[in-house]
């Protein structure tokens, strides 16, 4: 799976992008943003404030339940502000 | 049961659509009002700055020794102070650097007893600078070997985004008439009458209280939690009354973590207060791009395509500046029928001054493009202007290539209000036909319009609002709002609807929204949500109350259930208007019985719209509105000055809720956007501002505002409070293209580069009049 | 520092008398040893109009004359306009007209407008808006301030007393 990570996420993860192997059981959003802190440190810290990140499946906006497999892309994007 | 003998039945009568006054207008009016900008505070101390003053350059070392032995000085503060303490959307920003990317790169901080000592003590820190070559366009930072501005953004890349829609070349190929220009929307700034200010206090369990102009509270804290190391939920987030705020105040930008800095290190509150002349160097500017647009029609005047390929200066530091493009992709693909669209932008890094939001946030500059490219193909099909505008306006219903649903769109509706208003049609021919006659003034009239959200934006997860109510023993209420108030009236419209729907009179609210640890969760003050989502959730949460109030007086009083309603300070029957019982008798009839009742509701408002995902395909707002304008101007072709005469606004605003706030929104709204498309202009040279006063920034001044002639179609949305939709930043967005359509009209001349100052309509004027020989 | 002296004048009616520095200007003393916050600072150069206040019946821009200059002068600032028992017309009229948003510009506004009205009863609205050219407001577009002046003239002339 390719995890793209953009705005200050780059910064906390200390790369824009990278590829993880998903295990099955992970199957949807929600399960796949609470499995990553356990595989690496980087994730534990960049993650406190995961809830408020914007979360793409192959570019659509995915809400926790929305399902995840191996070969999707997601994009995990802070929010904009406007004006 | 109660009888009420003396007092007459009470008819049903309504607030909405009339003339509000505002609050906290009395208190403004008298001087009473303690700004931020006045407040002091015991045992606080004055902060400034040191400035970078040059654009580009390595700091080899600084020296504060004198400035710290100065009488007065209680600390002095530099790049070690704030190393590591990364903000930002990117995090590419520190609240006092290490090396100087722009000329109002944070150096080094003092916190003195008084202004004097503190600037004195500025003039005694020693900074040995080796001065980089610099990168001051957008085309220079992308170059292959330009210097690099920031080490892990290689190439001076900041920010990317695109969107495509439909078959470009196909659509192409059916173009009979293409439009090709490049536009360049310049710097400007928000000239807030009140100059930036933060004062930041810590208790001693290391929680910080910051008095801030923030505009969006709740996020702010989260903003600015990194640039202190500190928590979120250790922010205490209190907002006083503010001298403006345009959008410049929904980031965190360094004076606010150097007060904060300057209080942890000397253990006393801290003020920060920007002069006139460091507010126009170091407050964000509005984004300033190259658009490269192209719009093409058949030869029966159907759009068939628009594409833009953007540039942005992103400046020294990535604010909100270069995420305009979520907003100018919608204005691109939405702004009228486009069936193709192809639109990619990238921020690149300079050594400049950075941009951050500002009222219209990316709409003004793309509507300065759109709205010409129409009147250019206006001109080239044969139909008559206002019929070309009408065949590419979409109807009610419609959905944009991006999803934007126009569920009740009045676009149609307002050009034609607004073209037969000012007789459109017949002046622009009757202008047109003068253009090349001899006389030195010139009279033309130019049609705008555009579109924007009206109903929030869903660029975070949640777009909603927080909201508590109270109704006390003496039928007071007080609605504790996540809503910021900045000026732009949102008080008003709370206590109006509060008012509406409760039956007492507006003075009896009071709102309480200033205090993070007391108000619940708002998005903040941003893409014109305010009034709509705000007013929605104080209209539920009145509803709620007065549910709770009908329900328990029913019973009490033993009237049939829903047969009650709240009128003048009364509970009436609903069908006759006969009062019962007054209001406040029958609150504390509620809290003074065996079972105690009191009143205190809360509601969770979320608009109803999608976030967007990567593809920037969503219905990202809960409502659209459109607006035109068309303005009648004069020109002086000798020295190429415009005069606005009249403009004439047709405007869906849904629903007029409080009339004098939403013409009041307006005309401010045309007043800075007047100021965009005339005279306003950053001159920077080499990263450096040379015109940092109001002498040679111009702003609108009262003589020049022309009249206006409002129309307000109201197309009543569904979702909005009683139907109204958000309005305040189109006003800014439309007059700039409408005074250029007017000026091409009056003279043959087209300004592709705001602003339109007299020094360069004469210079094209003038060009345009040379002999065509001397191009060759 | 600065040299200091003392100097003695009538704020809004009452006698004051206080230490200086020469340096110092009338807007600095008004906000920063007075506590008249009701004055603002905008720009300090003249320009914006937001410090506007009356010196012996005039308005002037508090941030281009020097405290020291008040001596012996009557200063009347923004706190100074209302009457015991309210809002001053001017004041009431701007609030009943919408014309106050953020409403920092609004006492160097109301103080010229104010003072425009005062010295000429039959003001239009060209000459109001001249009048007011010297005071910048970011929030309203002036439309209401220019109503509420109109509305204020227009009273004037009905029983000469408003």
């Amino acid at each position: 799976m390719k995890l793209q990570y953009c705005a200050w996420l780059r910064d906390s993860m200390k790369c824009d992008s990278e590829h993880v192997a998903l295990p099955s059981e992970v199957n949807n959003v929600g399960m796949l943003l609470d499995w990553l802190p356990t595989q690496d440190e980087r994730f534990k810290s960049a993650f406190e404030f995961i809830d408020v990140v914007l979360v793409s499946v192959n570019r659509h906006y995915a809400d926790r339940d929305y399902p995840v497999r191996d070969e999707d892309e997601v994009i995990l994007s802070p929010p904009i502000a406007g004006g | 049961m109660e009888k009420a003998a003396t007092v007459s039945p009470i008819a049903k009568t309504s607030l909405i659509g009339q003339r509000v006054r505002k609050p906290d207008a009395p208190d403004k009016a008298t001087g009473k009002t303690r700004y931020i900008n006045d407040m002091v505070l015991p045992q606080m101390l004055i902060g400034k700055v040191l400035f970078a003053g040059r654009a580009h350059a390595k700091i080899i070392r600084i020296d504060t020794s004198a400035a710290e032995k100065l009488p007065g000085v209680y600390a002095v503060l530099t790049g070690k102070d704030a190393a590591g303490l990364k903000f930002g959307f990117v995090r590419d920003n520190v609240a006092l650097k290490d090396k100087v990317r722009c000329e109002h790169d944070e150096i080094a901080a003092v916190a003195a007893e008084t202004e004097e000592i503190a600037s004195r003590a500025l003039e005694l820190i020693k900074v040995e600078y080796a001065d980089l070559p610099g990168v001051f366009t957008p085309e220079a930072g992308a170059k292959e070997g330009a210097p690099q501005i920031h080490d892990n953004f290689p190439g001076n890349k900041s920010l990317h985004f695109e969107f495509k829609h439909g078959d470009l070349a196909a659509a192409e190929a059916a173009s009979e008439y293409v439009v090709d220009s490049v536009f360049r929307p310049h710097h400007v700034t928000h000239c807030c009458m009140g100059t930036s200010c933060a004062i930041a206090d810590f208790d001693h369990n290391g929680k910080l209280t910051i008095w801030t102009q923030t505009q969006y509270p709740y996020n702010y804290k989260m903003d600015l939690a990194p640039a202190l190391g500190l928590g979120p939920g250790d922010i205490r987030v209190i907002q006083p009354p503010v001298g403006g705020a345009f959008g410049s105040k929904l980031d965190v930008y360094p004076y606010e973590p150097i007060a904060a800095l300057l209080a942890r290190k000397t253990g006393r509150p801290v003020k920060v207060l920007y002069t006139r002349e460091e507010e126009f160097k170091a407050a964000p500017t509005r984004q300033a791009a190259i658009i490269h647009m192209r719009t093409g029609c058949t030869r029966e005047g159907v759009l068939t395509f628009r594409t833009a390929d953007v540039l942005l200066d992103n400046g020294a530091y990535t604010s909100w500046g270069p995420t305009i493009p979520v907003i100018m992709m919608r204005t691109t693909s939405g702004h009228y029928r486009v069936p193709v669209v192809d639109f990619k932008a990238q921020a690149i890094y300079t050594n400049n001054p950075y941009a951050g939001s500002f009222r219209g946030y990316g709409n003004v500059q793309t509507t300065y493009a759109t709205a010409q490219q129409m009147d250019m193909l206006a001109d080239m099909v044969d139909l008559d202007p206002l019929e070309f505008h009408l065949k590419n306006a979409q109807k009610s219903g419609e959905v944009t290539p991006q999803k934007s649903f126009l569920r009740e769109c009045a676009l149609a509706e307002c050009l034609e209000t607004a073209a037969k208003a000012c007789d459109y049609s017949a002046k622009r021919k009757e202008y047109a036909a003068q253009r090349d006659k001899p006389g030195r003034y010139k009279k033309g009239i130019g049609l705008a319009s555009s579109i924007h959200n009206a109903g929030g934006a869903k660029i975070h997860k949640s777009d909603g609002i927080g909201t508590i109510l109270k109704v006390d023993d003496y039928a007071r209420v007080t609605v504790i709002t996540g809503a910021s108030e900045i000026g732009q009236g949102i008080d008003a419209v709370i206590t109006l609807i509060v008012s509406e729907e409760l039956g007492v009179p507006v003075e009896h609210v009071t709102i309480v929204n200033n205090d993070s640890d007391i108000a619940p969760w708002d998005v903040g003050v941003h893409a014109s949500r305010t009034t709509f989502i705000a007013g929605n959730g104080t209209r539920r949460a009145a509803q709620k109350a007065k549910a709770q109030i009908l329900s328990a007086a029913a019973k009490m009083l033993k009237e049939p259930a829903g047969t009650l309603e709240l009128r003048g300070g009364w509970v009436v029957r609903d069908q006759c208007g006969t009062p019962v019982i007054e209001l406040d008798r029958l609150l504390r009839r509620m809290h003074f019985q065996n079972e105690p009742e009191l009143v205190m509701v809360t509601d969770y408002y979320e608009p109803n719209s999608e976030p967007e995902g990567a593809k920037h395909i969503s219905d990202h707002s809960a409502a659209y509105s459109h607006a035109v304008h068309i303005a009648e101007i004069t020109v002086d072709t000798l020295t190429g000055e415009i005069k606005v005469d009249k403009v004439t606004v047709a405007q869906d605003v849904g629903r007029v809720i409080n009339r004098m706030g939403l013409e009041g929104q307006i005309e401010g709204g045309i007043a800075i956007g007047l100021g965009y498309a005339l005279s306003e202009n950053m001159r920077i040279e080499k990263g450096m501002l040379t015109n940092p006063c109001f002498r040679d920034y111009k702003l609108i001044t009262a003589p020049e505002m022309p009249s206006l002639d409002m129309h307000f179609i109201e197309s009543n949305c569904a979702e909005g409070p009683y139907g109204a939709k958000g309005i305040s930043e189109l006003p800014t967005i439309v007059i700039a293209p409408a005074i250029a359509n007017a000026l091409y009209n009056a003279t043959g001349v087209r300004i592709f580069n705001p602003p339109m100052s007299p020094e360069t309509v004469a210079r094209a004027i003038h060009e345009k009049s040379r002999p065509a020989s001397r191009s060759a | 520092m600065s040299v200091e002296t003392e100097i003695r004048f009538k704020l809004n009616g009452r006698e004051v008398s206080l230490k200086v520095p020469v340096t110092m200007k009338t807007l600095t003393m008004l906000r920063d040893k007075l506590g008249m916050t009701g004055t603002k600072y905008a720009c300090g150069e003249g320009e914006c109009g937001a410090c506007t206040i009356k010196l012996d019946g005039k308005t002037v821009n508090s941030c281009l004359m020097y405290a020291v200059d008040c001596d012996g002068r009557e200063v009347v600032t923004i706190e100074g306009l209302r009457t015991p028992e309210g809002l001053q017309p001017m004041q009431q009229a701007f609030v009943d007209h919408g014309a106050i948003q953020c409403g920092f510009c609004m006492p160097g506004m109301i103080m010229q407008a104010d003072y425009l009205v005062e010295n000429n009863p039959n003001l239009t609205r060209e000459e109001a808006q001249r009048g007011l050219e010297g005071n910048l407001c970011r929030c309203t577009g002036y439309t209401k301030v220019l109503d509420a002046v109109d509305a204020v003239v227009e009273a004037k002339k009905c029983c000469g007393r408003c």
